[in-house]
């Protein structure tokens, strides 16, 4: 079957590429991780030493969240640029492999470095607050919304990939709105401290359901739609997110083919 | 076979671009393509040739499945490359640049390797149709087997794009280019190779701006101009139609092309120029017999425009004779 | 060229790019403001204001997030503005004309880097001008503005620093990585939005050769409760003339270095 093994390829080809590019990833990491740090830090001094049990492993999980959502806008869309300008896009083209495989395969490096950034951000809180950060009342749920927020943010960058191709925009020039999604879309603070003019903006969010099952599995908080409306809020999103970065890719492909490929950003 | 290994009928692309800044829709269409027919036989080295822009690339990736044309077909094998693109790709091998199309931290035979598996060759084949190719396009010889993409030369580069281009043992090779910028012992070596695959029957196209080139590898050679196929046959038969010909060639310093251009034509005579930083050269074709009035007239512009001439030498016909015959002359980069 | 003709052409630079490109500008012009709203509304929703200002020891600590936003914006336009310079001219292939075009490339580095992190830092003051006047009325303008003095006194070792690593970046062949890392560090280590006390220890260490700290020092006392004394002022002030001495020493140590390196090695 000619799927498993491009999937085969591919997947040897991104763990190669992975530990070539190693140490460049590894920095990436620690210096999103400083970054972070930076602003967690900050927010954290606005809040009461003895609410740090409950507090410390909320913004953590934020943090995962917003790394989840935010590096593969970097890792899969920013680098559908080098893609097509080192020649490889038309290379795949020809050997009929799914550009959505490629692409999406590409998740390897962005979770290891989402992780590591994390872990360096995990480390940092744990030693300001004094509090364990790793708290998961269910462990099950935690994973899930984790990797459905995962989902999402793969389709939305394999979005930004194919609208690059179409109008050679790169893609971190659209990534400014993840930067707002983080705040007003309730994933960086739950959706019921916000105004309410905000949580309704949270609401059509597609990440504010699973970081609201998030913050449940992880310290008990209830939800603001109530556990079982955002489990559904949140499939519904994931599927329409995929559905969507399918039918970019058909039209991307198409389009590449009617009117040739060219550079995308400042090539 | 009853089909021909490659044809094109009536190809026609226009590509739209952009002009101005990023939020001005504003677009100019460029015709790239204004009826290409051409066929290439099995066996047959088949060259097209023209100067940049013409619409060489172009051709390529449409008859490799990887642009529509606007109308008419390319078929590969009597497979279409508009309507059966799946087909098409099993029997081509393509190669589209020198220095692209493949990842730069891994080796020439990591890449390869990778090639392979997205092709579907057997694991159990593989590694020796790899090894294969590496010797075929002279990489094991030259030592560049393990080194990775971006430490490589230009022409083990090229080697590399070939021997991709090799590894699904195609019936029929799409060749853009595939000496650009090489030299001359590395573009005699892929030379050589084009010939002996054309000789076990395979069909190969090659695109070149290099006359020269073109003239001691193909077996036919089109001259494409502007979108157009201006003129066909083997190099020989080109020649023979400029064989009334003589060329006087010359390079000059301190001089405006363009305005040299212009003066020439105004006397009559045709003229094909290239810029080369300071220095222009320039190629005026006369009847035989005419060549004194040719450098009398060359020595008169030059004087009154204080051009230095560094050489001139009167020559027989070249292919670039029959470029000049056909297209009036012009620039040719 | 001579010192007023750098001076010249770097603000030309500086301000046909801002002019030719107005999303950048509108970008650096917004940045400042949604640095401090991630801050607040992250901060409010775990917390309160009351909180940080006894946590930070200051009276007004809105004001305090003003400022150490625009320290932190200038800072890191500081950076990028020199230790990139270098570094871009060799990306861009226009370091060569840059050698010829001046006796000294030590002269065209401090001044071009001098001229564009004073434009960098006024800019980022400017821009965040209006919101300390929305906070504290002309009080605050006023206390902005002494931390931007303080700025630019700061900038003056941030210079030397960014020259440093990019020619120890150069030098070692070691391009991206090692400025990419200076930017988040400086900041981390200046203790922007918090107190460097809660960092580890040997943070805290590294932290006082770190100039940010110092014009951070300064914000804090601007916001402070008291008139900020002239004795901590001074004190703030001599530590910066010390890591004047210290990294502008070593930037033009370097900068011979490299003048030398690139001319044997030719790294252009
Ligand atoms: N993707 C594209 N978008 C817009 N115009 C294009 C595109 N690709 C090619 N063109 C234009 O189409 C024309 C033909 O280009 P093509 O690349 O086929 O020429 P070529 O013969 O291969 O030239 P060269 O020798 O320079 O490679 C040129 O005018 C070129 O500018
Ligand atoms: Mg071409």
């Amino acid at each position: 079957m000619p799927g498993m093994r491009h999937v085969r390829a591919v997947l040897w080809l991104h763990l190669v590429r992975t530990g070539r590019y190693m140490t460049g990833l590894v920095n990436w990491a620690v210096i999103d991780g400083l970054w972070i740090s930076i602003y967690v830090l900050g927010a954290l001094m606005f809040t009461d030493p003895k609410d740090y049990p409950v507090i410390a492993p909320l913004i953590f999980w934020a943090i995962l969240a917003w790394n989840l959502l935010s590096t593969p806008v970097w890792v899969i869309g920013n680098w559908a640029k080098f893609y097509i300008n080192i020649g490889v896009y038309e290379e795949h083209e020809l050997a009929g492999v799914s550009h959505n495989l490629f692409l999406s395969v590409r998740v390897i490096p962005a979770v290891m470095v989402a992780l590591i950034s994390a872990g360096f951000v995990a480390y940092l809180v744990h030693y300001v607050t004094g509090t364990n950060v790793l708290v998961a009342e269910n462990l099950v749920v935690l994973v899930l919304s984790l990797l459905a927020i995962l989902v999402i943010s793969i389709s939305y960058s394999l979005v930004l990939a194919y609208m690059a191709i179409i109008t050679q925009a790169p893609a971190p020039m659209l990534d400014f709105l993840n930067f707002l999604v983080f705040i007003v879309g309730g994933v960086g603070v739950p959706v019921d401290s916000l105004p309410p003019l905000l949580r309704w903006i949270a609401a059509i969010t597609p990440y504010s359901h699973p970081a609201e099952l998030i913050r449940w599995a992880s310290i008990g908080k209830e939800p603001y739609l109530g556990v079982s409306w955002e489990a559904v809020l949140t499939l519904g999103f994931v599927s329409a997110a995929v559905l969507l970065a399918y039918s970019m890719s058909r039209r991307a492909t198409r389009y590449a083919r009617k009117y040739g490929l060219r550079g995308i950003g400042r090539t | 076979m009853a089909t021909y290994a490659i044809e094109t009928r009536e190809l026609r692309k226009r590509y739209r671009t952009r002009l101005g800044g990023f939020l001005r829709g504003q677009y100019k269409w460029v015709e790239a393509l204004r009826g290409v027919s051409f066929h290439v036989d099995w066996g047959e080295i088949y060259g097209l040739l023209g100067p940049n822009g013409a619409g060489k690339t172009t051709t390529v990736k449409i008859i490799a499945t990887l642009l529509e044309p606007d109308s008419g077909d390319a078929f590969v094998a009597g497979y279409s490359s508009v309507r059966d693109p799946g087909r098409v790709r099993q029997i081509i091998g393509v190669m589209l640049s020198v220095e692209r199309g493949f990842f730069w931290k891994l080796t020439a035979r990591e890449n390869l390797k990778y090639f392979g598996m997205l092709y579907g060759l057997p694991s159990s084949k593989l590694g020796d149709k790899i090894e294969e190719v590496l010797e075929l396009t002279g990489l094991k010889e030259l030592g560049a087997e393990e080194k990775r993409f971006e430490d490589m030369s230009l022409g083990m580069k090229a080697r590399l794009g070939l021997a991709r281009a090799l590894l699904k043992d195609p019936q029929v090779l799409l060749l853009d280019e595939p000496t650009l910028g090489l030299d001359p012992p590395s573009a005699r070596h892929i030379r050589g190779l084009l010939r002996e695959l054309a000789n076990d029957g395979r069909a190969v196209l090659v695109t070149t701006h290099n006359m020269f080139e073109a003239e001691i590898l193909c077996d036919r050679i089109g001259i494409i101009s502007d979108g157009r196929i201006v003129a066909e046959g083997p190099p020989q038969e080109l020649k023979r139609r400029v064989s009334d010909t003589v060329s006087i060639t010359a390079t000059l310093t301190g001089i405006v092309a363009e305005g040299l251009s212009a003066k020439v034509s105004g006397s009559g005579y045709r003229m094909l120029y290239r810029v080369e930083g300071e220095r222009v050269r320039v190629r005026i074709q006369a009847k035989r017999g005419e060549e004194v009035e040719v450098l009398n007239l060359l020595t008169r512009l030059a004087r009154d425009s204080g051009t230095r001439i560094l050489e001139v030498r009167v020559e027989e016909p070249t292919l670039e004779d029959v470029f000049i015959a056909i297209t009036g002359g012009g620039r040719w980069e | 060229m001579g010192v007023a003709g750098i001076v010249k052409a770097e603000l030309y630079l500086q301000i046909s790019w801002l002019r030719s490109n107005r999303i950048l500008f509108a970008l650096q012009l917004f940045w400042p403001y949604t640095a401090i709203l991630v801050i607040y509304v992250m901060g409010s929703a775990y917390g309160s204001v009351e909180n940080l200002a006894s946590a930070l020891g200051v009276e007004d600590p809105l004001l305090y997030i003003v400022a150490a936003s625009a320290i932190m914006f200038a800072a890191s336009g500081i950076i990028d503005q020199t230790a990139s310079v270098a570094l871009w001219h060799r990306w861009l292939g226009t370091l060569p004309y840059i050698y010829t075009s001046t006796p000294s490339f030590t002269r065209y580095l401090l001044v071009s880097g001098l001229t564009s992190s004073l434009f960098q830092s006024a800019f980022n003051f400017l821009a965040l001008a209006p919101a300390a006047f929305i906070i504290g009325g002309l009080s605050s303008g006023l206390r902005l503005f002494l931390v931007f003095a303080v700025m630019i006194i700061g900038a003056l070792p941030l210079i030397g620093l960014g020259i440093t690593a990019a020619i120890a970046s150069i030098l070692a062949r070691e391009e991206g990585n090692v400025l990419s890392f200076l930017n988040p560090l400086l900041v981390f280590l200046g203790g922007v939005f918090y107190p460097i006390e809660i960092l580890p220890r040997i943070l805290q260490e590294a932290s006082t050769i770190i100039p940010v700290r110092y014009v951070v020092d300064a914000a804090r006392l601007a916001a402070g409760f008291q008139t900020p004394t002239g004795q901590g002022i001074l004190l703030i002030l001599y530590s910066l003339a010390l890591l004047i001495v210290l990294y502008n020493g070593l930037a033009s140590l370097g900068v011979s270095r490299l003048e030398r390196a690139t001319r044997k090695r030719g790294l252009y």
